[in-house]
Order: structure tokens, then sequence, then C-alpha cells
């Protein structure tokens, strides 16, 4: 018990960063997901393709082989320019996690947008709405509500991927409790018991809020 | 044109015996929609063979046909929906040209209001919402302003004490009713009415039609497709018969019910007429 109660802080300090990666990271996976979901549905092959090929190569390729490309490929080619203290665990990790899951939320809003009826889009043009005022006012709100619950579940994902930033030397909950499991081998269990009620605690409420937030835009229609 | 009230318009109630003698309200010479030549493919399918077309003013049109004969298509090439693959489109002496940008297609489409077989109302908005969402947003209404013309839209539609609720709370009827009075609300030049009342319950095609009838008297412009034969002669000025792609027939309504002058049309009414009581 003592053991776990040393830990703790440590631990706290863990789950803290963890948030803090993954509350930085996702909303810019968000943005840079809707745009390329945009991009991915133009009827333009100049912006079509660029938004298939990224999408694909991220999904496609190991995010830890990202991360290292970043953290020491980008670093270096910064450094040169002196720059190199722009990369750092923090900034490394929060871009190569935006940008991994980018590429799943495009896809998510890509197959939320194609729910929308055709009609729907339509009947703004026939109205006299511009495709931005037609897509931002009509198309989106109405996929959003369908889109929510793969968000969370990406999101609650991402909870717990955002441990690989500990390869670049980052600091989370799961780093944590690596460091404290290797040097408390017989002693481990307590500290695997803290770091899952962290998660949970993390990951509970995300899900609360979120289907509360859904109930609430669907109720409408 | 001639505007024949005596004929058919005089059994219908809701017009009363001074609106009968209003001639201003007559279908003007002045063209508002002109199609030359229009041809549509979906692939290899000819949908469209060389449409010549017109709508004057005031004039209320009704396209009927049998299914697949390319009704709704030329309707929806009137308002860009669809691209024609030839021919030109001009609404108000403004040529719809297909390679206009989204933007460009917005101006001219605020001219012409469009109807849907499925309403497409917006799911997300309340009736009133659906209806000054366009104002608002593309005519940058000011807000008391398009929610007045708003309320005055929906009693016409006979909607006032539904204004708040989401549409899907209507019944069919009312939704087709709040969508005309959506299409209205951009003060189009004309009307296009794509199968109003296709997608409704039997006993609910009666309110949407008499709501299209206020507006056919009123001196709406008018672009009918529809499956409602007693419509189309009752209410329109002129009655054109597709099938397959091609104006075959078109004219006044009492005359081309009663003396059909092609063999298309008379083999299409005899079928439609013969399930009508």
């Amino acid at each position: 018990m003592d053991l776990a109660a040393r830990a703790f802080p440590a631990l706290l300090l863990g789950a803290v960063n963890t948030v803090i990666y993954c509350v930085s990271s996702f909303p810019i996976a968000l943005l840079l997901g809707l745009l390329l979901a945009v991009m991915a549905s133009s009827r333009f092959i100049w912006f079509r393709a660029p938004a298939r090929t990224f999408i694909e190569v991220i999904r496609g390729t190991p995010m830890i082989a990202q991360i290292f490309i970043l953290y020491y490929g980008i670093g270096a080619l910064l450094g040169v320019y002196g720059l190199a203290g722009l990369i750092n665990a923090w900034t490394a990790g929060i871009i190569s996690l935006a940008i991994n899951y980018a590429a799943y939320e495009a896809e998510i809003f890509r197959a939320g947008l194609l729910s929308v009826d055709k009609g729907q889009t339509e009947a703004a043009y026939s109205l006299g709405l511009t495709g931005s005022q037609s897509f931002f006012r009509i198309v989106l709100p109405q996929a959003i509500p369908f889109m929510i619950p793969p968000f969370v579940n990406d999101f609650i994902y991402m909870l717990k991927d955002s441990a690989i930033v500990s390869v670049i030397s980052g600091t989370e909950l799961t780093s944590v409790l690596t460091f404290w499991v290797t040097r408390n081998t017989s002693d481990s269990f307590p500290l695997y018991f803290i770091a899952i009620v962290f998660y949970l605690l993390m990951s509970l409420p995300t899900s609360y809020i979120a289907r509360l937030f859904e109930r609430r835009l669907r109720a409408a229609f | 044109m001639d505007f024949d009230v005596s004929q058919s318009r005089d059994s219908l109630p809701s017009r009363s015996s001074e609106d009968l003698l209003d001639q201003s309200l007559a279908p003007t010479e002045e063209i508002l929609i002109r199609v030359s030549k229009l041809n549509k493919y979906f692939g290899d399918k000819h949908v469209l063979k060389d449409i010549d077309f017109e709508v004057h003013r005031r004039e209320v049109v009704a396209l009927i046909g049998p299914s697949g004969s390319g009704k709704s298509t030329l309707i929806r090439c009137l308002n860009a929906l669809e691209k024609p693959t030839s021919g030109e489109v001009y609404i108000h002496g403004d040529r719809l040209n297909p390679n206009l940008s989204l933007k460009q297609l917005s101006v001219l489409r605020r001219d012409l209001g469009m109807v849907f077989q499925n309403f497409n109302l917006f799911p997300h908005m309340t009736v009133i919402q659906n209806v000054t969402e366009a104002p608002l947003l593309v005519r940058k209404m000011p807000k008391d302003q398009a929610m007045a013309l708003g309320e005055e839209l929906l009693a016409k539609v006979g909607l006032s004490e539904k204004r708040d609720v989401y549409p899907s709370r209507l019944s069919g009827g009312q939704k087709q009713r709040v969508a005309i009075a959506r299409a209205l609300a951009m003060q189009p030049r004309a009307l296009l009415f794509d199968e109003p009342t296709s997608a409704l319950d039997p006993e609910l095609v009666g309110e949407v039609l008499k709501v299209m009838k206020d507006l056919a008297y009123e001196g709406s412009t008018m672009v009918v497709v529809t499956h409602e034969m007693q419509f189309a002669r009752d209410v329109s000025d002129r009655v054109v018969f597709m099938s397959d792609g091609a104006i075959v027939e078109q004219g006044d309504p009492e005359e081309l019910f009663r003396r059909p002058q092609h063999k298309r049309t008379q083999m299409f009414l005899e079928r439609i007429m013969s399930i009508l009581p």
C-alpha cells in the first residue's frame, strides 16, 4: 500500500499529461479530418488525390514510424535552420497523434456526410444557398449526431494510444506506470489498479457527456 | 395565350366570381422560362430529346406523362439540379449556363422556387426556421422582417400553429405545405413542383392541392409535374404531355383531355382515366 501512495502523485501527473496530449490533438485531428473529408469528396482530382493519398499513407503505416520520422527526421531538418527547439516530445507527440487520427476521422466525416440525403443539398441549392452555406448550415449539422459515437470511440482509443509518445520520451500515464512497474515487479498489482482507475475516470465521463450531447442533438429530429 | 376561365375554373369553390373577372391575373405574353433544343443523356440513355418549351408569366403549366418520360428531369434542368447535355435554359432572360460556378448558379436559382416529391425539409430546423433560413442567409433579410414573412407564409398554408415544431412531427401533407411556404419565402418568379403529391397518403393530397390552387389563382407562375389529372385539368392553363423524353402534345387542358391528338396521349389518358372515378 505504501508503494501505491508513493506512486500515486506520479501516476496522477501521467494521467494529466495523457489528458493534455489528447485534448490538444483530438480537436486538431477533427479539423484536419473535416478538411480531408471535404477534399476527398471533391469533384476535382487535385483536391481528391492528395487527400486520398494522405489518408491511405497515414492509415497504412505504423504510428510509431510516423512519430519517429516527425521527432528525429523533421527535428533534424528544422535543426538545420536552428529551429530544433520547436520539436520536443510534446509538439511531436501532439502533431503525430493529430495527423494519425485525422486520417481516421476523415473517413468518419465522409461516411457521416454521405448519410445525409442528397435531397437536402438540392433543397438548399434550390433556395439559392451557396455551396458552403448548404454545407455548413444544412448538411454538416445533420451529419454530426451520427458521427459523435465513432468520434468518441476514437477519442477513447486515443487516450490509450497516446502511450506511444513514450518512445520519444514523452511522459504520460502508461509510461509512468511502466517506470514504476519495472522497479517494483513483485508488487505491481496496485500500480496497475490505479492506472486502470485513472483510464476509466478519463473515458467514462467522455462517453457520458457525449451520449448526453448526442441525445440532445438527436431529440430534435 | 387565351385565358379561358369559364371553361375550367368555374367549378372550383375557392374562387369568387369577382376574381373570375380579374383578367390581370391571366398569363402574360412575357416569357419567364425558355428552354430550347434541350437534350439530356444519363450515360447512353437519351432522357430528354430536343425539348423546346416556354413558360409565360402567371401561367400554370402541368407536365404529365408516364413515369420515365423525362418530366422530372426536365423540371430539374430548369434550376440546374440536372445539367443538360446540350441546349439552353433561360430564366427571365438569363442563360442558365452549365459552366457557371455554384455561386453564380445560386443567384439564378433564387428566381425559382422548387417543391420536391419527398419534401426535403431540413429536419434539424423548426418549421419557422425552415421557412426563414433562405431569406436570412441568402437575402440577408433582417431577422424581424424574415420572421414576419415566415409567419405570414405559414398562415397562408394554414400551419401557423406549427411554427415551432420540427418536421418529424408533421404529416406528409403538412410537410409539403411547409415546403411550399419555404419556397415562397424567397419570393421567386416561378414555382417548380416535382410530383408534389406523389409521396402523400391519398387523404392528404387534397390539402396540398388546395394550397397550390390558391397560388395559381393569385397569378403565380407554376410548372407542375403531376399525376393528378383532375388538378392538371382544372387548374392549369396549359398541359404538356411528355413521353419517351419528348413533348408529344400540349395545349389547353380541356381540349387535350377531351380530344387528344396523338395516339400516345390517347393511350396514356385512357389508361389513367380508367382508374379515376
